[in-house]
């Protein structure tokens, strides 16, 4: 932290030193940050001495501290049902994004396949990923594929939409240049149209990477034998409420945690963007 | 021999077809010379941006009636040929790509020689004057020094006709000023001929040979007007009499239009 750079001024002096913007901005910004943790431990230890005080039974609403026994009961269980679900959903999301950014490349350069495939892309939209989880269970057992498939299922429709639409929004007078130049249609959409179309792309990650958990999720609860999801069911089914409070606080985590992953390759690869810039 | 850069002969440009047809350019016939430089000035609508557009092959076919010739080929085999080069109003730069990155963009589209790759853009930033901004992203460059990145890229594969479509129309007059002089020092590098677009009668008399004075819309030529001022052109000579004259004369061709 660049906050307590250079020595602090005496008492005395402290009113005639005015701090340069950098430093007031980063103080406010810490103190922001400080309000948000505060409120959350006050939360925590509100609803911990509540249910103490009430006597609420653990199996309908458990306390906080009963909650972080489960997780230290078990640090390496939890870590690895963590992974495992977090393995899935990446695996999904992955899937998501190549079948969907080349499925965007055909259908950007082809009106045609845009208006045959739309009403299917909608239909897939909205079918319900719960519906469909039981189906793929039946096809694909119990392993980490249909879990998978699921979280890809879920993932797919706003990358494939938003990058149709990066990938159509370039400035028409670039594609004419590149019309002059004789560029190839490859070219056209490697030098021009993918990178036009990052940003749009990064932004659909941004809200089909924590689909992609919830997808992970959905599948362990209809047809899984691990994961954060698979837990849950379980935990559940022995009335061990703390457990499952548990689970929603990791599954909470994962999601942040492929949120963050998204922000920081975006910041890395889509450095000459003005919303990238002004953050 | 000596080789017009340019021919049209009764060239129409018309959009549409029927009662919702618009007549764009009607009936023009204009030539450019091998390494002239012709300002093309008129009202706004009147199909100045077309004829560029219809020159390097940019249109499609069904608008364009009557003929064209660059070079003795058709725009289509120009254009293969890679003769054109365009400049825009905006610079239309690639925001991902640094300057030195979107000037060498016409190189990598065409497979170039490795060896023009290494050294050509760079010869180009130094030419318009933007050493040490290599590495800059467009975002954080002016928009004269855009433009300059925009020009630069525009020379990159030697274009044998440069086609400026109001290059300087959003630049503040100063910046337009010192741009006038860049581009006629960038000019005399080259071989190209150059058709610019212009609403600014001093641009047009300031840079260039001859200027072709369109009427409104639909566009015709009404008149070309030399301009006999010796090259290298001085800055200077935009305070005198003699190009206060030629102005004129350009003013009152255009407006000459309007009162009839």
């Amino acid at each position: 932290m660049s906050a307590d750079r250079g020595t602090a001024p005496s008492p005395g002096l402290r009113s005639a030193v005015i701090p340069p913007e950098r430093e007031i901005r980063l103080l406010q910004d810490i103190a922001k940050r400080s309000l948000v943790l505060v409120i959350l431990i006050a939360t925590i230890l509100a609803w911990e001495g509540w249910v103490r005080f009430r006597d609420i039974p653990n199996y309908l609403f458990p306390k906080p501290s009963t909650v972080v026994d489960r997780l230290v009961a078990k640090p390496a269980v939890m870590a690895e049902a963590f992974f495992f679900t977090f393995f899935e959903s990446i695996i999904g999301f992955a899937l998501a994004s190549v079948v969907g950014i080349a499925l965007a490349i055909l259908i950007a350069r082809s009106a045609l396949l845009e208006r045959l495939l739309y009403p299917y892309l909608n239909i897939i939209r909205v079918t319900p990923v719960i519906a469909i989880a039981p189906l793929l269970t039946i096809w694909f057992g119990h392993g980490i594929l249909p879990q998978a498939l699921i979280a890809a299922l879920i993932a797919f429709f706003p990358i494939v939409v938003t990058t149709v639409l990066g990938l159509k929004s370039v400035d028409p007078e670039l594609v004419s240049l590149m019309r002059l130049l004789n560029a190839t249609e490859a070219k056209e959409l490697w030098k021009i149209r993918l990178p036009n179309a990052l940003p749009y792309i990064f932004s659909a990650f941004r809200i089909s990477a924590p689909l992609a958990v919830v997808g992970a999720l959905v599948g362990e609860f209809v047809g899984g034998a691990q994961g954060l999801g698979w837990i849950l069911i379980t935990a559940r089914g022995r009335l061990d409420t703390s457990t499952v409070f548990l689970m929603v606080v990791l599954a909470v985590l994962l999601g942040i945690a492929s949120f963050t992953l998204v922000v920081a390759f975006e910041k890395r690869f889509v450095k000459w963007h003005p919303a990238v810039v002004l953050e | 021999m000596r080789r017009p850069a340019v021919v049209t002969r009764d060239l129409s440009i018309v959009y549409g077809s029927g009662k919702e047809a618009v007549v764009a350019l009607d009936g023009f016939n204009a030539e450019v010379d091998d390494n002239e430089f012709v300002a093309i000035i008129g009202p706004s609508g009147c199909g100045k941006s077309s004829l560029l557009k219809a020159i390097c092959d940019l249109l499609p076919a069904e608008v364009v009636q009557g003929h064209i010739d660059v070079q003795g080929r058709s725009p289509y085999d120009a254009r293969r040929d890679n003769a054109f080069a365009f400049v825009f109003q905006d610079p239309v730069l690639a925001p991902w790509r640094t300057v030195i990155e979107n000037v060498s963009l016409p190189l990598e589209v065409v497979d170039s020689d490795p060896a023009d790759v290494d050294t050509r853009p760079q010869e180009l930033v130094e030419l318009v004057g933007l050493s040490g901004f290599e590495n800059a992203l467009p975002h954080s460059l002016s928009g004269g020094m855009r433009q300059r990145v925009a020009i630069a890229r525009a020379l990159t594969l030697e274009p044998s006709i440069l086609l400026l479509d109001e290059p300087f129309g959003a630049l503040d007059e100063l910046t337009r000023d010192y741009m006038h002089d860049e581009l006629l020092k960038i000019w005399r590098t080259t071989e190209a001929s150059v058709l610019l677009i212009t609403h600014s009668i001093p641009e047009a008399v300031y840079l260039s040979d001859r200027v072709l004075v369109l009427s409104e819309r639909p566009g015709r030529l009404i008149t070309s007007v030399d301009i006999p001022f010796s090259r290298p052109r001085d800055p200077n000579l935009k305070t005198s009499v003699e190009f206060l004259k030629k102005t004129n004369e350009v003013r009152a061709s255009l407006s000459q239009e309007f009162h009839d």
